[in-house]
C-alpha cells in the first residue's frame, strides 16, 4: 500500500516536472534569444587567463573593459574608466571610474578591484599573457621577481588607489601606447583576493556563480555544447536589448552554414569562408558584415641557416617583388582583404596609404638575383595543410619564382609537423599569420629585444626609431617615426607581407545594429536587437 | 500406412539423378530395410519422406502417410511439420554432430515432448527420465544434465533415438543408425531399435549399406542401385535367392571367413550412361545389349519385384 | 572455470600495467607542450616558464612515472593542461552525451544486424539477401564522414527537417528535442556499424545452418522460428559476441567522426581537440582507459563464452 502511494506521488511529480519544463521553454520566446556559432568551446571564462579567440570572445560578454579603442580609428576611448589625465611628468596617469558601477552581486566596483587586478597580472604565478603590457609600471618587474605570497597581495609602488573611483598608475619611463594596453577587464577582488593566483584560472566564482559586470551574465555552460548568458539589467551602458545569447559550439563549419540557412543560428562571426559569401548573400534572410582586423598573413624568411642565399638582402627583396598582391587579394580572397606592403596596418593611425613596395616586376627581381650572384637556387616553402588560401598563395609564389630561376618546393604540413618545422628551422619560407597591437608601436615584432621578435630581426636604426616612437606622446611625431621605421624594415625585406584579411560575419537580417570591433566581436552587443523577429510565428 | 509413388530426385546443377521413380510401401509395424552402396539414393529417400530435401533438389512424386497426402515439390514445409517428430521419427547417421552442443541432452529430448505434446516442464522431464532409463542411459538424472560433448557416440545415438521416439511415432526412419559406432555398440543400438519398435508397434524404415544389419532386423528389403529400386523381397528370400545381379554382387561383397576375398569388384565407372538403361549395366557381369535400355520392374511371386532384363 | 577467469584477470592486470609504462614513455618522449612555439598565439615567455613549473612538467622520468602511477591508483588522471581542470571531471562532463549517442546506436545496429543477418542467411541467395549484402557492402565502403555530410545535406539543407548540429535547441529543451537532434548522428553511426555486424551475423548463421543438428531439429518437427531462437542464434552467438565486445570501448571513447560532423558534445570531440592541442594528461588518460576498456570487454566476452558454451565451461 505504502509503496504504491509513493509510486503514484513520484509519477505525479514527474508529470509536473514535464509540464513545468514545457512552460519554461515557451516563456522565453525565440525572438529574444540570439543564437551565435562558435567553432570551439571556450576553455576558460576567466578573461585574464584566456589565450584562445573563443575564450576571449566569451569573456568579453561577461566582463567589461577598463578602457576601449574606437572600432574605426583605434583611438583610446572611455569604458569603465570614464576619464583620465596625464600629469606633467608624462609618467603618472590618474584614471577615474564611472559613478555607481556594480558587480552583478550588488557589490560596488571600485578602484580597489582595479588595483587587485593589476597586482594579479604582475604576480609571479600569473600564467596569462598580459604581464608584458604592465612591465613599464614602476615596481612591476620587482614585484614579479619576488614571490612573497601565493595571493595577489602586497604593493607595487607605481600603483596607488586614490579614492573609491580613482587609481593612479606611474610608469618608470614614458610609454605612449600604455593606455591602449588597459583594455582588459577587472576581476572582483571581494571574490578572489583569498584565492591563490595559481588556482585562479578555474575558480568557480567566475563560472558557476558568475560575478561579472559585463553586458551579459553567466547562466549556464555545457562544455563543447553551449554557453548561455542573460542580459545584465545593471550593465553600466544600459540593459542589452537581446534577452539571452545562446552561444552554440559547432566545430563543423558546414554545419554552421546549414544551421544559419535553416534559421537555427542568427550569427556566424568572423570566420565565414570567402567562397561561401556569395551563396549566403543570395539568401534574403541573411546579411553579410565585414570589418578590418589587426591581423595579417606573411611569408617568413629563414635566414639563419648556413650558406643560404636568403642571407643576402637583394635576394629577399627580389622574392618580395614576385607576387602580384592586388590580383591575389582580388582572385583568392574575393576582395575580402587589404594588400599589405609593410608592418603598419590600415587601421593604425600611422598607416601610410601611399607607401608601397616596388611593383611586382619579374625583370627587376631577376636583375637583383643576378646582382647578388644567385641566378638559380632552390627554396623550401612550408604551410599548414588544409588552409586553401595559403595553399593557393604557395602555388602562385612557386609559379612566379620559377620565372626568375628560383625552384620553390612546396610542403603542406600537418599542424604538428608545421610547428616542429618552424621550431627546428627546417624551412626556407613559411606562410604564417600574426596579430598586432592597436597602437602602431612596432616594437613587439621588430625591436631587436621585442618579445615577439622570433625572426631575430635586428637593425640598430630601427631600434632607436621605435624607442623614440614610444617615448614621445605627440601623435604627429609618432606617425613620422613609425613611417620611417617601416621604410627601413621593408628595405631589409625580413618577411614578405601579403595581406590583412577582413573578418566576414554572416548574420540573420533580423539582427540590427551589429557592428564588430577589429579586436572584439561583442564590443557594442548591448545595442544589438532582433527587431523584425516578433512578427514571426 | 506409408506409400511412396514415383519418387524422383535430381540435382540439375551437378547433373545427378539421385532417385528415379521409386515406389514402395511400409505396412504398420513392419520393418523395411533399404540397402545399396553409398550414392545409391538411400538417404535421399529418407530425407524425401521427411520433407527435408535440400532446396536445390528437383523432386517429384507422391507420399501417402496415414491418410495424409504429400506431393513432393508442392506440399509446404508446414504440411510436413504436422507429421515430423510426432508421427514420423528420424535418426541419422552421425550422432556426434546431430545434437545441439549448447543444450543439455535431457532438454533436447524433453523439448520435443513439450513442443509437440504440450507437456509441462516437469512432466516432460519425468518422461525423459523414463526414456533414458529405457534406453540404458544410466543414471538418467545425471545423464540428462550432461552436454553432448560429455557423452560417447553410443550414448549420443541413444539420446537421438529417445528424441525420435518420445512422441511414439508410427514410423521411425533410421538412416545408417550404427555406421559411425563401434561394433559392440552397434549391436546394442540395433537391439534397442528392435525392442522399441516392437514394443510400440512402430514401423521401422531401416537404411543401411550393411547387409548384416538388414538381415538382423528387416522383414522386407528394398535394394537401391543408382537411384533405382532394383529388387524388393522378403528378407529370407533375398538372402537365399537374390534375383538381381546387383543384389548378388552386394551379397558377395560381404567379407566372409569361409571364402577368399577374391571377388572382382568392378568400380563405378562413368555415370553418363546410367541416365538411361539399367543403373548397374556398366558394372554388370551378366550384361547383355538390352541392358542399355531401362528394364521394367517385374513383379514375381510373394510380392517380389525385380528390375532386370536378364533375370533367372 | 573460476581458474580460467582468474587467469584471465591476472593477464589483464599485467597488460594494463605494460600499457601505463608504454603510454608514459611515449608521451614523455613526444616533443613540445601545448603552449609551445605556436607563432600565431601571443604568449609571454616568462609566463610560459612559470606555467610549466606549475604543471610539474619537469623532474626525472622514473620519479614522474611513479607519482603518476600512484595518482592513477587513487583515481586521479591528472589535470588537463589546456583546461587546467581534472581530466576525470572533464571526461565525466562529456560522458552522458556520448553514451546517449553510442549506446542506442550500438543496440540498434546490433539488433538490426542480428535480425537482418539471420533473415538473410535463412534466405541465402534470395533477393532480400542479395539486397542486404549489397547495402552492407556500400555501408562499409562509404567513408562515414562522407555519409554524415550527405545526410546533413539531405535532411538539414535540402529538406530542412532535422538539425545539423548540437544536441538541443535551447537550454531547457524537452527530451523530444534531444531525440530529434539524435536522429542524424545516430543514423550515421548505425549505418556504419550495422553493415559491419550484419556480415558477421550472416556468416555465423550460415555456418550454423549447415550443421547436421539443424537438419535434425527440422526432422523433429520444430518450427523455423523455434529453431532460429533455440538452435541457430545461440550457436551463432560466439562470433557475434566477439565483434560486439570489440566495439564496446567505442561506446565510451565516443564516435569521433559522428561527434565532429554533427557537433555532438561528447567525449570523442574532446579527444580530437585535446590530441591536436597536445594535452598530454588527456591523451594518456584516454589511452589508458581505452586499453582498460578493451581488456575489460575481452574479459566480458570470455565470461559470455563460458555462459553460452558448455564445451568451454567443462574444459578446465
Amino acid at each position: 500500500m505504502l509503496w504504491s502511494r509513493v509510486l503514484v506521488l513520484i509519477a505525479i511529480s514527474f508529470v509536473f516536472l514535464f509540464i513545468n519544463g514545457c512552460q519554461k521553454s515557451s516563456e522565453v520566446t525565440n525572438s529574444q534569444i540570439l543564437h551565435v556559432a562558435a567553432p570551439a568551446s571556450p576553455i576558460t571564462l576567466n578573461p585574464l587567463f584566456a589565450r584562445d579567440a573563443v575564450s576571449l570572445e566569451a569573456a568579453a560578454l561577461l566582463h567589461p573593459q577598463l578602457l576601449g579603442t574606437n572600432p574605426y580609428t583605434l583611438e583610446v576611448e572611455p569604458r569603465l574608466f570614464a576619464s583620465w589625465e596625464l600629469h606633467a611628468d608624462n609618467l603618472t596617469y590618474h584614471l577615474r571610474l564611472r559613478e555607481g558601477l556594480l558587480w552583478s552581486d550588488g557589490t560596488p566596483l571600485t578602484a580597489d578591484d582595479v588595483a587587485f587586478t593589476l597586482l594579479l597580472i604582475c604576480h609571479a604565478d600569473y600564467t596569462g599573457w598580459l604581464y608584458p603590457l604592465l612591465r613599464f609600471v614602476e615596481g612591476a618587474e620587482e614585484y614579479r621577481k619576488t614571490r612573497h605570497s601565493p595571493y595577489a597581495q602586497g604593493a607595487i609602488p607605481g600603483i596607488r588607489v586614490i579614492d573609491e573611483q580613482t587609481i593612479a598608475i606611474r610608469l618608470k619611463q614614458v610609454h605612449a601606447p600604455f593606455l591602449s594596453y588597459l583594455t582588459f577587464p577587472p576581476l572582483p577582488a571581494h571574490k578572489l583576493q583569498n584565492v591563490k593566483v595559481a588556482d585562479m584560472e578555474e575558480h568557480p566564482s567566475l563560472k558557476n556563480v558568475g560575478v561579472g559586470a559585463g553586458p551579459y551574465l553567466f547562466t549556464s555552460w555545457r562544455p563543447d555544447e553551449y554557453l548561455l548568458v542573460r542580459a545584465n539589467p545593471d550593465y553600466y551602458l544600459g540593459k542589452p536589448e537581446i534577452a539571452e545569447i545562446y552561444y552554440r559550439i559547432i566545430p563543423n563549419i558546414e554545419a554552421q552554414v546549414i544551421e544559419l540557412l535553416a534559421g537555427k543560428l542568427d550569427l556566424l562571426p568572423t570566420a565565414v569562408k570567402v567562397e561561401d559569401v556569395e551563396m549566403l548573400a543570395a539568401d534574403r534572410q541573411i546579411r553579410i558584415h565585414k570589418n578590418s582586423r589587426l591581423v595579417y598573413d606573411y611569408i617568413a624568411i629563414n635566414h639563419k641557416q648556413e650558406n643560404t642565399p636568403l642571407k643576402d638582402r637583394r635576394v629577399r627583396q627580389a622574392l618580395a617583388m614576385l607576387l602580384e598582391k592586388d590580383e591575389l587579394v582580388a582572385n583568392l580572397l574575393l576582395g575580402f582583404a587589404e594588400v599589405l606592403h609593410g608592418p603598419l596596418l590600415p587601421l593604425h593611425f600611422a598607416y601610410d596609404s601611399e607607401f608601397s613596395q616596388e611593383k611586382g616586376s619579374l625583370p627587376a627581381a631577376r636583375e637583383l638575383l643576378l646582382q647578388a650572384g644567385y641566378p638559380q637556387f632552390k627554396l623550401k616553402l612550408i604551410f599548414n595543410s588544409g588552409n586553401i588560401v595559403r595553399e593557393n598563395v604557395a602555388l602562385l609564389f612557386k609559379e612566379q619564382a620559377a620565372q626568375v630561376g628560383v625552384d620553390v618546393q612546396i610542403h603542406a604540413l600537418e599542424w604538428e609537423a608545421f610547428l616542429a618545422a618552424l621550431t627546428n628551422g627546417d624551412y626556407d619560407l613559411a606562410i604564417l599569420g600574426r596579430s598586432t597591437d592597436a597602437d602602431p608601436d612596432l616594437s613587439f615584432h621588430w625591436h631587436s629585444q621585442g618579445a615577439g621578435n622570433r625572426t631575430g630581426y635586428a637593425n640598430e636604426q630601427v631600434d632607436r626609431l621605435l624607442e623614440a616612437g614610444a617615448a614621445v606622446l605627440d601623435r604627429g611625431k609618432r606617425t613620422e617615426l613609425y613611417r620611417q621605421s617601416q621604410a627601413l624594415i621593408v628595405a631589409d625585406a625580413p618577411i614578405i607581407w601579403l595581406y590583412s584579411r577582413q573578418a566576414i560575419h554572416a548574420a540573420s537580417a533580423d539582427l540590427h545594429n551589429f557592428a564588430a570591433h577589429p579586436e572584439s566581436l561583442f564590443y557594442n552587443v548591448h545595442l544589438w536587437s532582433l527587431a523584425g523577429r516578433d512578427g514571426r510565428p | 500406412m506409408l506409400t511412396i509413388t514415383d519418387l524422383s530426385v535430381a540435382f540439375p546443377a551437378s547433373c545427378v539423378q539421385a532417385l528415379s521413380e521409386v515406389s514402395f510401401f511400409v505396412a504398420p509395424g513392419e520393418t523395411v530395410g533399404i540397402v545399396g552402396e553409398s550414392g545409391s539414393g538411400k538417404s535421399m529417400t529418407a530425407l524425401a519422406i521427411a520433407g527435408l530435401l535440400p532446396p536445390v533438389a528437383k523432386a517429384s512424386g507422391e507420399i501417402r502417410f496415414w491418410g495424409r497426402r504429400f506431393v513432393i515439390g508442392v506440399s509446404s514445409d508446414s504440411d510436413w511439420r504436422a507429421i515430423r517428430g510426432v508421427e514420423l521419427g528420424v535418426v541419422f547417421q552421425d550422432p556426434s554432430i546431430g545434437l545441439n552442443p549448447l543444450l543439455s541432452v535431457g532438454s533436447q529430448v524433453s523439448e520435443v515432448l513439450r513442443f509437440h505434446l504440450r507437456k509441462s516442464k516437469l512432466e516432460a522431464e519425468k518422461e525423459t527420465v523414463r526414456l533414458f532409463n529405457l534406453l540404458g542411459l544410466y543414471p538418467a538424472k545425471v545423464r540428462m544434465r550432461q552436454f553432448p560433448h560429455q557423452l560417447s557416440g553410443g550414448m549420443k545415438q541413444r539420446v537421438m533415438l529417445a528424441a525420435a521416439i518420445c512422441c511414439r511415432p508410427r514410423l521411425l526412419i533410421a538412416d545408417e543408425p550404427t555406421t559411425a559406432l563401434d561394433v559392440s555398440v552397434q549391436a546394442q543400438i540395433l537391439c534397442l531399435l528392435k525392442e522399441l519398435t516392437a514394443a510400440a508397434d512402430t514401423a521401422l524404415l531401416l537404411i543401411s549399406h550393411d547387409l548384416g544389419v538388414i538381415a538382423q532386423l528387416a522383414e522386407r528389403v528394398l535394394v537401391l542401385c543408382a537411384g533405382q529400386l532394383v529388387e524388393e523381397a522378403a528378407v529370407a528370400e533375398l538372402f537365399s535367392r537374390p534375383a538381381h545381379p546387383y543384389t548378388r554382387f552386394l551379397l558377395a561383397s560381404v567379407p566372409r571367413l569361409d571364402l577368399p576375398l577374391a571377388l572382382k569388384v568392378p568400380a563405378i565407372e562413368d555415370n553418363d550412361q546410367l541416365l538411361s538403361g539399367c543403373g548397374f549395366a556398366s558394372r554388370c557381369p551378366e550384361r547383355v545389349s538390352k541392358c542399355l535400355s531401362n528394364p521394367p520392374l517385374i513383379r514375381l511371386s510373394h510380392g517380389r519385384k525385380v528390375r532386370c532384363h536378364n533375370r533367372r | 572455470m573460476i581458474r580460467i577467469l582468474l587467469n584471465r584477470l591476472w593477464q589483464t592486470v599485467i597488460v594494463l600495467f605494460g600499457v601505463t609504462l608504454i603510454t608514459f614513455l611515449i608521451m614523455h618522449s613526444a616533443p613540445g607542450h601545448p603552449l609551445q612555439a605556436n607563432p600565431e598565439l601571443r604568449l609571454d615567455p616568462t609566463a610560459v616558464e612559470r606555467w610549466l613549473e606549475l604543471q610539474e612538467l619537469d623532474g626525472p622520468l622514473p620519479a614522474q612515472y611513479l607519482s603518476w602511477l600512484s595518482r592513477l591508483f587513487r583515481g586521479d588522471f591528472g589535470m588537463s593542461l589546456i583546461y587546467n581542470r581534472p581530466v576525470l571531471e572533464l571526461a565525466l562532463e562529456r560522458l552522458p552525451a556520448t553514451l546517449f549517442l553510442t549506446v542506442p546506436a550500438f543496440l540498434l545496429a546490433l539488433g538490426l544486424a542480428i535480425s537482418c543477418g539471420t533473415w538473410a542467411a535463412l534466405r541465402q541467395g534470395g533477393f532480400g539477401d542479395r539486397l542486404l549484402g549489397l547495402g552492407s557492402l556500400a555501408g562499409l565502403s562509404l567513408p562515414s564522414f562522407w555519409l554524415g555530410i550527405i545526410l546533413m545535406m539531405l535532411f538539414s539543407y535540402g529538406y530542412p527537417w532535422l538539425p545539423a548540429a548540437g544536441m538541443r535547441t535551447a537550454e531547457d529543451s524537452s527530451v523530444l528535442d534531444i531525440l530529434i537532434h539524435l536522429i542524424l548522428p545516430l543514423t550515421m553511426l548505425v549505418v556504419g556499424s550495422f553493415s559491419y555486424y550484419f556480415r558477421y551475423v550472416r556468416y555465423a548463421v550460415l555456418a550454423v545452418l549447415s550443421q547436421d543438428f539443424i537438419k535434425i531439429a527440422r526432422a523433429r518437427g520444430f518450427t523455423e522460428l523455434y529453431i532460429v531462437f533455440r538452435y541457430v542464434l545461440p550457436n551463432a552467438s560466439l562470433p557475434i559476441v566477439t565483434v560486439a565486445a570489440l566495439s564496446l570501448p567505442l561506446l565510451f571513447t565516443g564516435a569521433l567522426v559522428a561527434e565532429y560532423v554533427f557537433s555532438w558534445p561528447g567525449i570523442g570531440r574532446w579527444i580530437i581537440s585535446s590530441t591536436l592541442a597536445r594535452d598530454y594528461p588527456v591523451i594518456m588518460a584516454v589511452n589508458l582507459s581505452t586499453a582498460a576498456l578493451v581488456a575489460l570487454s575481452n574479459f566480458l566476452a570470455d565470461l559470455l563464452y563460458l555462459l553460452i558454451d558448455p564445451r568451454l565451461r567443462f574444459k578446465a
